[in-house]
């Protein structure tokens, strides 16, 4: 961990001027306030929090998609937030990005080939020949055929959109992939597809992946760390283990206790959030979530805690992190009966029989037949 | 519980017009009073079109309901005449749905849709009817609910709306309430709070309630029975504890081990391969098999479905899968070479099973 990190955020914020109409005052979302996180080469980062938190604001500005209004972002060591757009265009080769909805940000006019193509181009990347059968490889490796690269969009099903979504990604190399709810718009068994090809690319590239995601179980699955956000603040940032078993910040233990457990008769005795977020146009003084805290005091109502280390490589942003024992989710939080476990085996015994290769993820889905 | 149920639908089938096959496909069950039943399934396996067929909502042409009876409190759904069904639509019965910023009205007060809604079933005057609905405001935990039944749509958070969609649902008290996906626009700590309140409400009305969902772990909260659906059909039902402690349909194995566990075991997800069957190619037999390691030259016909236990129902060839040989499975699929190696999770005691 003394290595330069490959990623990171410095009091970074950014804040949308709104208007509010005519004759008042505009006023100011602070979407993202001052923010500090560090991703290291090669490890899978995830963001966490509920809408609104500034989670997809913190994801573009890390790619500069968007501008900070202040703060820096470092890329191996180098400030990307004051570099000039030539620059910063051949940076975007290696960090790309990954939308959360495959079917709007893939253009419907542009074949799969030219769209996986395209980052070639606008890189200068390979002659023609070149480019198409680095295409076709790039289709491969996220389980399409090269005879995809002939239809369009709206052939594929949502799953297959969201490879090709990928397969543009990979195109230029990049060492970082950053995806925006990559799973989240796609059925269970289709999420489970998509996951797994992810987390293979990110072993057989050596990518670093950052997971912008609102669901959690997502998050302890591929997370090696794991940043908490509530009103545009990290509440709480530590490696996945440590933060779902035992959660330092009120907040995180609240999320963690929302969760759903696919166990009958699992459900914990809920730690109740009343309410909704606060207006982040308008955040509560001191700590933000005092609001819905149950353990607030009159010290979070007046004073902003600033996010600080608890532990080695876990900071938190709580006044009494250390006083509170908060419950987590624990590994015995959803126990198999023996039939499900004996099910499981048999289903993963068959399943693995059937995929030649023993690859699971890379089992295409089936075209869409063109009508 | 009572001997006869509250809702019985009995081979409830639904067409697409110019689809061959049906996209509800005979699909049965039985809900009593104050039960809970979720019928869970991925997009397209019909379990919203089942909820909306009930409803009488269903957008005909190009969907039609081909057979089937549905019969709740003594009468078929289907063949009540329309003044009829309009009485039980929203009063004996109530549906709400995933987006509750679409179903609400934008140009009406929250007090105003109530109100119309208790109206509409009954004789009460203007002032009775607003009375009800702050009632019912404060029933599903809106804060000063007084000074919220003015307010319009657009000024409540997602979910509060979702909490008014409930009040005006359950403004008249209905026995059977339909939640198609309530939960799945929300974010999870709003999720756990709707849900919280739909199960004290149901159980404080005693009233019965039809969940849709896709989210295993909302359903593990929430039913009392569960229904798994794929493509249309029931593929295995049965009470929660049964479908979730004894699954017994290859599609519902794979459906749970598709999610990434939250307990820290990190292994490798075990995926579905494929995807579902587009309506215009629906298999003749089980619609499953060409995505199932089990399947074999029988599920070219449709399955029988049998039952596992008292209440425990599995439409599968092959089930109870002990004794099926995964090794059996890859003869079937063409272009799968045999004889691979066995699986990295299968342990030696339940391979001998």
């Amino acid at each position: 961990m003394t290595a330069t990190p490959i990623l990171e955020a410095r009091a970074l914020q950014r804040h949308f001027p709104i208007s509010k109409g005519m004759f008042r005052a505009p006023a100011v979302v602070r979407a993202v306030d001052g923010v500090d996180i560090t991703v290291h080469e090669g490890e899978t980062f995830a963001i966490v929090g509920e809408s609104g938190c500034g989670k997809s604001t913190l994801a573009r500005l890390l790619v500069r998609l968007i501008e900070p209004s202040d703060g820096e972002v470092l890329y191996k060591g180098r400030d990307i937030s004051g570099v000039s757009d030539e620059d910063m265009r051949a940076l975007r080769a290696e960090l790309q990005f990954i939308f959360q909805d495959p079917f709007a940000s893939l253009n419907p006019r542009m074949s799969v080939g030219a769209l996986v193509e395209e980052p070639l181009r606008v890189h200068g990347m390979g002659d023609a020949a070149a480019r198409r059968s680095k295409v076709a490889e790039l289709l491969s490796r996220v389980g399409l055929r090269p005879e995809h690269a002939d239809r369009y969009p709206h052939e594929f099903s949502g799953g297959q959109r969201q490879r090709i979504g990928i397969a543009r990604a990979l195109a230029t190399g990049p060492k970082v992939l950053i995806g925006d709810e990559p799973v989240s718009a796609l059925d269970v068994s289709i999420q489970a597809q998509v996951v797994n090809i992810l987390e293979d690319l990110k072993d057989a590239l050596g990518l670093t992946l950052i997971i912008i995601a609102h669901d959690l179980a997502v998050i302890r699955h591929m997370a090696d760390r794991v940043a908490v956000m509530y009103l545009g603040q990290v509440v709480e940032t530590g490696p996945a283990d440590a933060l779902f078993s035992s959660p330092k910040h009120p907040y995180t233990e609240a999320l963690l206790a929302a969760i759903p457990l696919p166990t009958v008769g699992a459900r914990p005795a809920r730690v109740a959030l009343e309410g909704d977020p606060p207006n982040p146009i308008d955040p509560p003084s001191g700590c933000r979530f005092h609001t819905r805290c149950a353990f607030a005091r009159d010290r979070c109502r007046a004073q902003a805690p600033p996010l600080s280390e608890v532990d080695p490589g876990r900071s938190v942003a709580c006044h009494f992190a250390g006083d509170l024992n908060l419950r987590g989710i624990r590994a015995d939080a959803a126990p198999q009966s023996p039939a499900a476990a004996r099910r499981f085996a048999l289903y993963g015994a068959a399943r693995a029989a059937m995929d030649p290769q023993n690859n699971p993820s890379n089992t295409e889905e089936t075209p869409h037949a063109h009508r | 519980m009572s001997s006869t149920p509250l809702l019985r639908v009995r081979d409830l089938t639904v067409k697409l017009a110019g689809a061959p096959t049906p996209i509800v496909d005979h699909v049965s069950f039985t809900l009593d009073a104050g039960e809970t039943l979720c019928l869970v399934g991925e997009s397209g396996c019909g379990k919203s079109l089942t909820a909306l067929t009930l409803m009488g909502l269903l957008s005909s042409p190009p969907l039609m309901r081909t057979g089937g009876e549905a019969v709740f409190d003594g009468r078929d759904l289907f063949t009540l005449p329309a003044d009829a069904l309009r009485q039980t639509r929203g009063g004996r019965m109530a549906m709400i749905f995933q987006e509750p910023m679409t179903s609400l009205n934008p140009a009406l007060t929250i007090g105003e849709q109530i109100s119309e809604a208790v109206r509409a079933h009954s004789s009460a005057s203007p002032r009775e009817a607003r009375a009800r609905a702050l009632q019912m405001l404060q029933r599903v935990r809106i804060p000063a609910a007084e000074k919220r039944l003015g307010d319009y749509p657009h000024q409540l958070s997602g979910g509060m709306r979702q909490r008014a969609m409930i009040a005006i649902a359950l403004a008249n008290d209905p026995r059977l309430l339909i939640a198609d996906e309530p939960t799945t626009a929300l974010d999870v700590t709003i999720q756990a709070q709707i849900l919280d309140l739909m199960r004290t409400l149901t159980a404080e009305s005693g009233a019965s309630l039809i969940m849709i969902t896709h989210d295993l772990g909302v359903v593990a909260e929430m039913a009392d029975k569960v229904a798994v659906m794929y493509a249309g059909r029931i593929v295995e039902a049965g009470s929660a504890a049964q479908v979730f402690d004894d699954p017994q349909h290859p599609y519902t194995i794979g459906l749970m081990r598709s999610m990434p566990a939250l307990n820290g075991a990190r292994e490798r997800l075990v995926t579905i391969p494929g995807r579902v069957p587009t309506p215009t190619d629906m298999p003749v037999g089980c619609r499953f098999a060409a995505r199932c390691p089990f399947a074999t030259e029988v599920c070219d016909q449709p399955p029988e479905p049998i039952d596992i236990s008292l209440g425990h129902r599995v439409a599968c060839w092959h089930a109870p899968l002990e004794g099926q040989t995964p090794e059996r499975a890859p003869e079937r699929a063409p272009g799968h070479a045999p004889g691979q190696t066995p699986a990295t999770v299968a342990e030696p005691e339940a391979r001998q099973a």
